[in-house]
């Protein structure tokens, strides 16, 4: 490997259909929200360019998914390699809340992370922008009882957003993107270098002339 | 009249036929074994009342013939031969296309003959009439061959037994050779030898219209229609307007105008050059395209026609990739602007290498066609509404050609099972109507059960079905929201649901969908129906019940025929072949990917590799694809072209499987030359939604499919000749690999079958969910 060497931190979104699972990427990469996202069938990623602490260069690559369990099965392919698990509800959806736990549980499951103790996740209860009286009644108390109790009591960093109104979303991305870059440092020091293919994936050599494919 | 005296002159009865014609020493080669080659007679005759198009051409073997019967076909082939034909040409050159009752009462007793026998019962018997002919080929004696031949093939599709011209065997042949020497004019004008078949195809031309194809020259169409002429790429007329210059204004690669002009060139050579030449071109299409990727990526990325592919990063190669298709699709749009289809065609062709597998008659055939239109589709039908043709000819003129949109309504129908294609349209009245109590049965079955309507099962279904009704094709206006007043964000709609918020200035066209939240409350009348077609399918197929991409099916359908009842049934007919795609354990996606990777391994064994080598071998990208058949990744007319000729199950149920491969190997060079990751693969493959085109692939669809067909033919043929042999000069050993016996996998037979494969969910688990 050769040249300036990105770093390349690969996100995986979960949660229900219709939480807000796209929404939040597409705010968060290209600023942009729209009612008509269709529900997403198989994986597809948008990657953006960030810093982090002021002077940290990586590119995020956010996985979207789609909600419905029965899709999870076949498309895993893409959760190795995983450097962050955004675990998303629907703060007007209780049971899109109830069901974190399980899209946690099949994550690691998944994954095969090495950490499953420490992988980092982070919860996002989207739609903040809807109007109150329609939102989970008690949703603190419901929030705290889940984490603490079903998610293992960790302290996984918590936000409210609305991918609609861009609330919250640039900043929960901001502890993702750190969050991630933790635990890729972390597999690097662990010799367990998994998403290395990756970062070769958008190394750029500026003065490489080869581009045709060695095989 | 001739001067000939032709005899005794009789009316024929309608079991008896005038021989107008009859070629003696034609023979039919069933096996390679020169003792089994059956002698006959090709005949050319017409019964009582008929016309040109009636005229029947058969082939009876001489051994089928009584020794009168035998002795009046000899007479008729040698008395050919100086034979003046203009005087059999009843009714003049200017009808011989349109077919005017031509049989004059009384006929010479001499050629009157039992009517040929078409049964098969005979083996080795055949008799069509000209109008069931769609094309011949003709193969001229030569070294390899000997003898030569005529590829007869039907309208059906069919391709009868190739017969061949024994005529150093032929009296007529052989005294009209002599006449030709004597003459010391052995060639014609296009300086070919005098040969049976010639002397046949010239007999047919004087009957009836015979077009040569301008592509495949050896290729004869019998009696096109106009239709054909004009729509058949391949038999159109050339087009020589240059075609490289507009687009060299637009896109700054002097190489693409030598692409255009190797193409050019290429165009009316390639299908009758040497092989090599043709590799040749397919290469360098490609080859130029690759050899504009080695700039310096900065200089790339700063293309604006680069910058155009996206806005998001990708990964360089990503970007290469995408570039190289953006070149390819720009040259292609081009061509295609130029009407220069027969490029794009051969190009295909060439690339697939499908000469060396298909004749030139099968490739023919893989043209796409015009639509169908109101009236066509009419005139498939008698006065009682019942079909007169057969269904197979219906579905493959759907398969070639498709439906335009408003015979859909009906054609639909037919096509996915509700109406019987043997119903007359009295019988299709009664079916709908019963049909629609069926459903409002079915509908009831919820609406009165309030119990069920509090189940948390119940519960959860609602809830999805309505969140993905709402963000299904809202584009198209019969799914937007009704317009309403938004002056003042104040205001209550008239359900009285809360204000609606404030809509932000960039998206003003959403603030009808601004109470989307509130998903229960449709405003737009045909989602709401939607909603009570997907809530009583939920019912109806219990097991199985909504999940997330039936809306996607339903909505094409919904839009068609706008009709509820109508709407649920053939929705439910679509998805008996598609449940195997949403069953809870997802088997039937898997099963499907991983027939598709056997397929690529069979066909596209490079690709194959390479994408192992990219661990995209378990065709991922695939599943959105395969789950929604391709809804996703074209535009909304042609989603509905394509599922209409994928209902067709025209040559195989699982020719969706073909689509897909065809345009991963649309994509093949590309693919190999820029990706290397999963992740790298995924993108390109997902960001080709929206830019696919729906002939082209259709086109290459079909010859991977006759392709993989004939392969598959040419395998069991070895295989059952190594068995034959294996068993006279080793016993019988069942250890097939030491026979070299190439098995081919169940999975693989499966895509020839025409039947549904049909995967039934079982029954929810106790306590398990919709999801």
């Amino acid at each position: 490997m050769s040249g300036r060497k990105k770093t390349l931190l690969k996100v995986i979104i979960l949660g229900d259909s219709g939480v807000g699972k796209t929404s939040l990427m597409q705010q968060f990469v290209n600023n942009k929200f729209s009612h008509q996202y269709k529900a997403t069938i198989g994986a597809d990623f948008l990657t953006k360019e960030i810093t982090i602490d002021s002077n940290k260069q990586v590119t995020l690559q956010i996985w979207d998914t789609a909600g419905q369990e029965r899709f999870q099965s076949l498309g895993v392919a893409f959760y190795r390699g995983a450097d962050c698990c955004v675990l998303c509800y629907d703060v007007t959806n209780e049971k899109s809340l109830n069901n974190l736990t399980s899209w946690k549980d099949e994550f690691l499951v998944q994954s095969n992370v090495s950490n499953p103790q420490d992988f980092p996740f982070i919860i996002i209860g989207n739609k903040i922008d809807v109007d109150d009286s329609k939102k989970i009644p008690s949703l603190q108390k419901k929030l705290q009882n889940i984490t603490n109790n079903q998610l293992g009591g960790l302290n996984y960093p918590v936000f409210e957003t609305s991918a609609k109104d861009a609330i919250n979303v640039e900043s929960a991305f901001e502890v993702i993107a750190k969050m991630a870059l933790q635990q890729e440092e972390l597999n690097d020091a662990n010799g367990n270098d998994v998403s290395d293919d990756y970062n070769d994936a958008i190394n750029i050599h500026l003065e490489s002339e080869s581009s045709g494919c060695a095989c | 009249m001739s001067a000939r005296n032709r005899g005794q002159r009789r009316t024929m009865s309608s079991t008896e036929v005038e021989l107008l014609y009859a070629k003696s020493k034609v023979y039919l080669h069933p096996t390679t074994s020169k003792k089994e080659n059956i002698a006959g007679f090709l005949t050319l005759s017409r019964g009582l009342n008929s016309t040109n198009t009636d005229i029947l051409l058969s082939f009876t073997p001489e051994n089928s013939l009584s020794k009168e019967e035998l002795r009046a076909y000899e007479t008729v082939d040698t008395e050919d031969v100086d034979l003046d034909l203009e005087t059999l040409k009843v009714g003049g050159k200017n009808n011989a296309t349109s077919g005017s009752i031509g049989t004059p009462a009384k006929v010479p007793e001499s050629r009157i003959v039992p009517k040929p026998s078409a049964s098969v019962l005979s083996g080795y018997s055949f008799s069509v009439t000209l109008a069931f002919i769609y094309s011949i080929q003709v193969r001229n004696p030569s070294t390899g061959y000997w003898y030569g031949s005529l590829v007869i093939n039907t309208k059906d599709g069919e391709k009868l037994p190739i017969v061949f011209f024994h005529d150093d065997e032929s009296p007529s042949s052989r005294s009209n050779q002599k006449l030709s020497n004597k003459r010391f004019d052995p060639f014609d004008e296009n300086g070919q030898l005098y040969w049976g078949g010639k002397d046949f195809m010239n007999v047919l031309g004087k009957f009836i219209n015979v077009e040569r194809s301008t592509v495949a020259t050896s290729v004869y169409l019998i009696n096109p229609e106009s239709n054909d002429l004009r729509n058949f790429a391949p038999f159109k007329v050339k087009d020589d307007k240059p075609s490289g210059d507009i687009k060299e204004e637009q896109f700054k690669l002097p190489s693409i105008n030598d692409v255009n002009k190797i193409l050019n060139t290429a165009k009316w050579k390639v299908l009758e050059t040497v092989a090599t030449f043709s590799a040749k071109t397919k290469t360098q299409v490609l080859d130029l395209i690759a050899d504009n990727a080695p700039l310096s990526l900065k200089q790339i990325m700063n293309k604006p026609e680069v910058q155009k592919i996206g806005d998001e990063f990708d990964s360089a190669r990503v970007y290469l990739a995408k570039w190289a298709q953006q070149v390819k699709e720009e040259a292609e749009e081009s061509r295609r602007k130029n009407l220069l289809h027969n490029d794009i065609y051969n190009k295909i062709n060439k690339e697939l290498g499908s000469n060396e597998l298909l004749t030139d008659e099968e490739i023919n055939q893989t043209s796409r066609r015009k639509a169908i239109t109101p009236q066509e589709w009419e005139s498939f039908f008698d006065y009682s509404g019942r079909l007169c043709f057969t269904v197979d000819e219906v579905k493959s003129r759907i398969f070639h050609g498709g439906l335009e949109d408003s015979v859909r309504k009906e054609a639909w129908l037919f096509l996915l099972g509700i109406y019987p294609w043997d119903s007359s349209a009295e019988e299709r009245v009664a079916l709908k109507k019963s049909y629609e109590t069926a459903y409002g049965e079915l509908k009831l079955r919820w609406m009165e059960d309030e119990e069920k309507r509090e189940t948390e099962f119940w519960k959860d279904q609602k809830h999805r079905i309505e969140k993905d009704i709402n963000r299904t094709d809202r584009h198209l206006p019969i799914f937007q929201n009704p317009r309403k007043k938004t002056s003042s964000t104040n205001s209550t709609n008239e359900d009285g649901a809360a204000p609606s918020r404030e809509s932000s200035p960039e998206t003003p066209d959403e603030e009808d969908l601004d109470d989307e939240f509130n998903i229960s409350n449709i405003r737009n009348p045909h989602l709401y129906i939607m909603r009570e077609i997907l809530l009583t399918y939920n019912e109806y197929n219990v097991n199985l019940g909504y999940v997330q991409g039936m809306t996607d099916l339903l909505s094409p359908l919904y839009v068609t025929f706008q009709d509820e009842s109508l709407s649920f049934w053939a929705f439910s007919k679509f998805m008996e072949r598609m449940e195997r795609n949403f069953v809870r354990d997802q088997s039937g996606m898997k099963r499907q990917m991983s027939t598709l990777n056997k397929l690529l391994q069979f066909m596209l064994p490079n690709l194959y590799k390479h994408l192992e080598k990219c661990d995209s071998n378990d065709l991922f990208f695939f599943f959105r694809m395969l789950l929604v058949m391709f809804k996703r990744e074209l535009e909304w007319d042609q989603v509905l072209r394509l599922w209409e000729i994928l209902w067709t199950d025209y040559y195989s149920s699982q020719f969706h499987l073909f689509f897909a491969l065809a345009i991963l190997s649309d994509n093949e060079r590309i693919i190999m030359q820029n990706l290397r990751q999963f992740d790298e693969v995924l993108k390109y493959m997902n960001d080709l939604s929206m830019k696919l085109h729906l002939d082209p692939l259709l086109i290459r669809s079909e010859l991977l499919f006759l392709k993989f067909k004939r392969m598959i033919d040419i395998i069991d043929r070895e295989n059952s000749l190594k068995r034959i042999n294996s068993d006279v000069y080793e016993g019988s050993s069942s250890d097939s690999s030491k026979n070299g016996i190439i098995e081919v996998s169940e999975e693989l037979r499966e895509l020839v079958r025409k039947d549904l494969i049909v995967q039934k969910e079982v029954p929810r688990p106790e306590g398990v969910g919709g999801g």
